[in-house]
């Protein structure tokens, strides 16, 4: 049964609906060699709480297009199709880092109920609407991302997270020894870092993926899972069947594993046996995650000049919520029209959030855009400079000699300890004396700068 | 210290990564022209971060970058790139400069600080022609080497940031420069009073973004004439925006800079850059004084 419908959001939102109500249920597909080890048994709690992250990441997605035709809502890429990612963050820590791809919702709704307190339809939403209360970007751009829960924002990325989340990656086993005085995330953390199967070509994510082998390769702690969603198609071109699997397969330093990102528990299972084997032996997996992708790239495009109505519509078919509905009816006893219920109760909450909402005050004024391209500072233990032993035993005693003389500015500029102020080099500073604003002093009377320590 | 790999987009995620995580990383860019291809790791990721995420995330660091030109024919124009412009417009990010060795260590230390108490990005652009540089005016004359200033030293007047340095107080002409441009201009400096009874004096930048315009306008302030020279190129160079902000303010000046050009290997290493001879001419020219100078583009 299909729903012919020119709006592919409304489309597929009643293919839904109905498909569920027929029991007409599309069957388990299997993905990539399976693992018979791994346990695949999915306890109805777990299957439903999962469900409901991945209901609320769909309505969001059609409210985001709802937002945008009534001139409220500025962005309307989605993360429908991609709602696999749930079962991800639930094999996660929320103290665990995590760089994502702009189609994860349903990994921050999912992470939002490991910890207290967080409403992520709310959040969401006032960063649809670019609120200045979006509770992470402050109404900037419509970005996934929380302080709360160790996600930090990235915007239209094409992998240019992937560096850092291996830098980040790296700075979890460093901090364990060193203890910076800022540190993030605990000792036992693991990062991970979620993108496109387009951007699996991408320089950015090409330096990643080498890095993270080079430095696991020599047995240096990197404990990194990168999950790439695969929805087979990059904007308008096609990936190459079976290109991610071939490319990323045999990786120096790189474990490969892949999921049915539709099957929420194949995805379940064999995440969390790259989420263990990750934290365990501190070493980067690569996660083929593969999904589909619903509705087009965004709300400006239109799927069908380019992709055939064949495409579009095995895609639709393979909705990953259908896939869900089966398995929480087998995993929790419900029934299809429990499900129909859930669905649409989870719609009506995430509808009266934003009818609450509405009328949040929008990022508008120049200087509140501009209130955060500074940092704020922060405070720090007070700085201690080494000891002149210390400094001795760093630079060695020919490098610690030359204090007594100048030197050039590579000498200097890691140079030993003088025991007294430096020869000066002869330059001063201009000093402000009171009553005279430096803007003003466009005449060519006035007293010229002082000179403070000059020689 | 943490040796990578040979990618500068890897070094900089090695530092941005870091850098969430409490550390102050300092990653280095080996030659300015390598910073280029990772660039966005700097424009797109690390300067956006505390702007999306409303303060809330920060990745302070200091990147070091032996950067610009004069390298006497050695490595051509991957080695001596003279265009900070990539830099320059950065929303946020600190880039600074120093010409000499007392200069590097407090500019340094200011910029780390920078990053530790304030949470910024700081480029700090290292003049590689300047490293091993000791003498000024002639072989062996050491007025271009410096001791260390001692731990601690950089309280007081000195390198914070917006704060500009000046050599000399000459009025007849002001010259404004930072880095091979401060030691070329002090050389100009000597030569201007003793063949052209021209007294000028010096101003080195220090901070090249923000351009600390304040502290320009203060150490120009009695001055005939302005002299900006700049060893980037005349589009995209910093001499634009000094310029510019002088303009603004009713402050006239006038600009010698390197061609648009990229830097040849051998002996024409520097045939597109300002040369002392070059800011002589020119400053003699402002100043009403001496031969005309060189006809340009400089």
């Amino acid at each position: 049964m299909c729903v012919v419908l020119s709006d592919p959001v409304e489309r597929v939102h009643r293919n839904f609906l109905a498909r569920v109500e027929a029991g007409d249920l599309p069957p388990a597909r299997v993905a990539g060699p399976v693992d018979d080890t791994l346990d695949r048994e999915l306890d109805g709690t777990t299957a439903l709480a999962l469900f409901r992250a991945q209901v609320l990441s769909r309505h969001l997605d059609r409210l985001a297009r709802e937002l945008r035709a009534a001139g409220d809502g500025y962005y309307t890429i989605g993360s429908s199709g991609h709602e696999g990612m749930a079962a991800v963050a639930a094999v996660l820590r929320p103290t665990d880092p995590a760089f994502l791809h702009y189609r994860d919702a349903a990994f921050q709704i999912a992470r939002s109920g490991q910890v207290p307190g967080v409403d992520p339809a709310r959040d969401l939403l006032l960063s649809l609407l670019a609120s200045r209360h979006d509770p992470i970007a402050g109404g900037r751009h419509k970005v996934l991302g929380s302080k709360r829960l160790a996600i930090p924002p990235q915007t239209s990325t094409i992998a240019s997270h992937l560096p850092k989340a291996v830098g980040a990656a790296y700075s979890i086993g460093l901090a364990a020894e060193l203890g910076p005085e800022h540190r993030a995330w605990p000792d036992d953390a693991i990062v991970v870092a979620s993108f496109g199967d387009a951007s699996v070509n991408h320089a950015s994510a090409q330096a990643a993926f080498n890095t993270a082998g080079w430095t696991a390769y020599q047995g240096v702690a990197l404990p990194l899972l990168f999950v790439c969603e695969d929805n087979g198609i990059g904007i308008s071109v096609p990936t190459p069947t079976g290109w991610v699997a071939n490319s990323m397969g045999q990786r120096a330093g790189l474990r490969y594993r892949s999921c049915d990102g539709l099957d929420l528990a194949d995805t379940l299972a064999v995440a969390r046996a790259c989420a263990d084997e990750v934290r365990r032996t501190r070493r980067p997996v690569f996660l083929h995650l593969s999904c589909v992708r619903l509705y087009g790239h965004a709300g400006a495009d239109v799927e069908a000049t380019y992709r055939s109505a064949g495409e579009i519509e095995a895609s639709e078919g393979d909705d990953p919520l259908l896939h869900s509905a089966r398995i929480v009816i087998d995993a929790a006893g419900l029934s299809p029209s429990d499900v129909v219920e859930l669905y649409q109760e989870v719609e009506g909450d995430a509808r009266r959030t934003l009818d609450a909402i509405r009328d949040t005050p929008r990022l508008r004024e120049r200087e509140d855009v501009l209130a955060s391209l500074v940092p704020p500072k922060r405070a720090c233990r007070p700085a201690r400079p080494p000891s002149d032993d210390e400094r001795l035993a760093l630079l060695g005693e020919g490098d610690w000699r030359t204090r007594e003389r100048p030197q050039s500015m590579a000498n200097c500029s890691t140079g030993p300890s003088p025991t007294c102020w430096p020869r000066t080099p002869r330059w001063s500073w201009p000093v402000r004396t009171s009553g005279r604003r430096a803007a003003s002093t466009g005449s060519p009377s006035g007293s010229r700068p002082g000179s403070v320590g000059g020689g | 210290m943490i040796d990578t790999l040979l990618d500068e987009q890897s070094i900089l995620g090695l530092a941005i990564g870091l850098a969430h995580n409490g550390f102050v990383p300092i990653p280095e860019i080996q030659f300015l022209a390598y910073l280029h291809n990772a660039e966005d790791q700097l424009r797109g990721e690390a300067a956006t971060l505390p702007f999306f995420s409303d303060g809330q995330f920060t990745n302070p660091m200091v990147v070091r970058i032996a950067a610009l030109g004069y390298q006497k024919g050695f490595g051509g124009h991957f080695h001596n790139d003279n265009s900070i412009a990539v830099l320059r417009d950065i929303p946020g990010l600190i880039v600074a400069c120093p010409s000499n060795g007392h200069d590097a260590a407090l500019l340094l230390r200011e910029s780390v600080r920078l990053a530790r108490e304030e949470q910024r990005v700081v480029a700090f652009l290292e003049p590689i022609a300047l490293y091993a540089t000791t003498d000024l005016h002639d072989g062996g004359d050491g007025g271009w080497a410096c001791r260390y200033p001692e731990p601690g030293a950089s309280v007081g007047p000195g390198p914070a940031i917006g704060e500009v340095s000046v050599r000399g107080e000459g009025a007849d002409v002001a010259i404004v420069t930072y880095g091979n441009g401060a030691h070329l201009s002090a050389r100009a400096q000597r030569i201007l009073a003793e063949r052209h009874d021209v007294d000028a004096r010096v101003i080195d930048l220090r901070w090249l973004a923000p351009l600390p315009i304040e502290s320009v306008v203060l150490a120009v302030d009695g001055c005939d004439a302005v002299l900006v020279v700049d060893e980037c190129r005349r589009t995209g160079s910093i001499s634009e925006q000094v310029v510019t902000e002088l303009g603004e303010r009713g402050m006239a000046s006038s600009r010698l800079c390197a061609a648009d050009s990229f830097i040849a290997t051998g002996p024409g290493y520097a045939a597109t850059l300002p040369s002392c001879d070059d800011i002589v001419a020119a400053a003699a020219a402002l100043a009403g004084a001496g031969p005309e100078p060189q006809p340009g583009p400089r």
